[in-house]
């Protein structure tokens, strides 16, 4: 150890060392040590989903510490609920197979529940939020299923675009969570980011606008695709393609991320 | 020294701020994934784990994003845990290991919008524009961000090397151990970091 004290080190260089040694720390965020500590503990939320071979020893090792997270739940009862936030646009948009006015903000704002699956026309768009949690956009022609809530078996929050366009921005309760969306032609591992998920005809295309996504058809397929690429799958077979962000996705992403800047707020 | 350093910087998060090494008992409950032992070495390694991928990358999403990750694989890893070794090194190592991923990821991005960047020249000036030389009441104030700055212009080698020792209280020796140097080495690019961060610091901070 005493080969730290560097014997051969000009007066400056050694003003500068000290200087350096003299940095503060710098504090993670408390909710994403407490999460990620919970997880380190139980060991099954941090293996991802199609890891099968140790998930029965995993569950032995997590079932007391699964115990302590209900009984916390249980006495903390303020977990956060998807509200709607904002509609736009005419036409009708069904929740779980009941179709609504997208100008009867209220009869919308009722069906909204953890898991629930909407179908937005190409006339409309909304809005749903999670806590502090995540913003989710469901726009234009789609048809979304939001995550279920988190607890028993559900581990990671998990949503489904069968079609169009999905827009995600994460919040500051988001730190140590997994976020997971399946298309039919794959799979976005998320664990802090704004990205837009499209799901077209025979293709699925990932945008990340900030932060990074671990995208692929599968677990072998997975990249890690950073701010301002594009990864896009295809039903076909043909390869996964990286190429720079679509512009037009780019912007829709860039009007949600501006929309919702003080949504966690 | 360098023990005294890691003393009062490990815990990072106001918890267990004691450095006596885990037990070769408590180590061989992590290879067993016993959660409370988890736990234990979690509360050992948090702070350490996100300040270095902090002082590496620069960025808190980025650094979290990598504690996860080291968390996740050391997890997987549990059962191949030496418990006659301090876990420390194993884990400063893949900590650097994946932000060394990251920067290589970056890279590419980088050269992308760079190469966009010369495209639109008028963009690239005005960028340059908001670099302006910080004046001395500047300095004073924030000296510290500056030095980070500073740090976090440094060559990734070198980077890396001056965060380990100076930050991390590694020796020489230890750090060769992680990036598969000789000591020597180690120590002549931690010689030219402080070199180079001379020349990057402004003249009063310098």
């Amino acid at each position: 150890m005493s080969e730290r004290q560097d014997m051969n080190l000009t007066p400056e260089e050694r003003r500068l060392q000290e200087a350096i040694r003299g940095l503060g720390e710098v504090r993670p965020d408390d909710a994403f040590r407490e999460r990620l500590r919970r997880k380190f503990m139980s060991g099954d939320n941090i293996v991802p989903l199609k890891r099968g071979g140790n998930r029965r020893r995993l569950w032995a090792a997590a079932i007391p510490a699964l115990a302590a997270v209900f009984a916390f739940l249980l006495l903390s009862g303020d977990d956060p609920s998807w509200v709607l936030e904002s509609v736009t646009g005419t036409g009708t948009i069904e929740v779980d197979g009941r179709s609504v006015d997208a100008a009867d903000f209220a009869g919308l704002e009722d069906l909204v529940k953890p898991g629930a699956r909407f179908v937005v026309p190409a006339t409309a768009e909304l809005e749903l939020r999670l806590g502090k949690v995540m913003v989710f956009g469901i726009i234009r022609d789609s048809d979304v299923t939001i995550p279920a809530e988190l607890g028993g078996l559900e581990t990671i929050y998990t949503a489904t675009v069968d079609q169009g366009e999905l827009l995600v921005k994460t919040g500051p309760a988001f730190a140590g969570e997994e976020l997971l969306i399946l298309t039919s032609e794959g799979r976005i591992e998320l664990v802090g980011t704004t990205i837009a998920v499209n799901k077209g005809d025979g293709f699925t295309c990932v945008c990340v606008l900030e932060g990074t996504a671990k995208i692929g058809k599968d677990e072998a397929d997975l990249d890690e695709v950073s701010a301002g690429y594009r990864k896009v799958m295809f039903a076909d077979g043909s390869p996964s393609i990286i190429v720079d962000i679509e512009v037009g996705h780019e912007k829709d992403l860039t009007d949600f991320e501006t929309r919702n800047k003080e949504a966690f707020d | 020294m360098g023990d005294q350093q890691q003393s009062h910087r490990d815990d990072g998060v106001g918890n267990n701020s004691s450095r006596s090494p885990l037990t070769a008992a408590v180590l061989e409950k992590v290879r067993q994934r016993d959660p409370q032992a988890l736990a234990t070495l979690f509360d050992h390694h948090f702070g350490r784990i996100f300040n270095l991928a902090y002082r590496l990358l620069g960025e808190r999403t980025a650094a979290e994003d990598i504690t996860q990750e080291v968390f996740l694989r050391v997890h997987r890893a549990a059962h191949q845990l030496d418990t006659e070794k301090d876990p420390g090194p194993w884990l400063m190592t893949i900590t650097a290991n994946l932000c060394r991923e990251k920067w290589r990821s970056r890279e590419g991005r980088q050269a992308k919008r760079t190469a966009s960047l010369d495209d639109k020249p008028e963009l690239a000036v005005d960028l340059s524009n908001g670099s302006a030389a910080p004046d001395a009441e500047v300095l004073d104030k924030d000296r510290d961000r500056l030095l980070s700055e500073a740090i976090g212009k440094l060559p990734e080698a070198m980077r890396l090397v001056v965060v380990l020792h100076d930050l991390q209280g590694m020796t020489h020796e230890e750090i060769s151990g992680i990036v598969g140097d000789e000591p020597a080495a180690v120590r002549k690019r931690y010689s030219r970091a402080l070199l180079k961060l001379r020349e990057i610091l402004p003249d009063g901070l310098a």
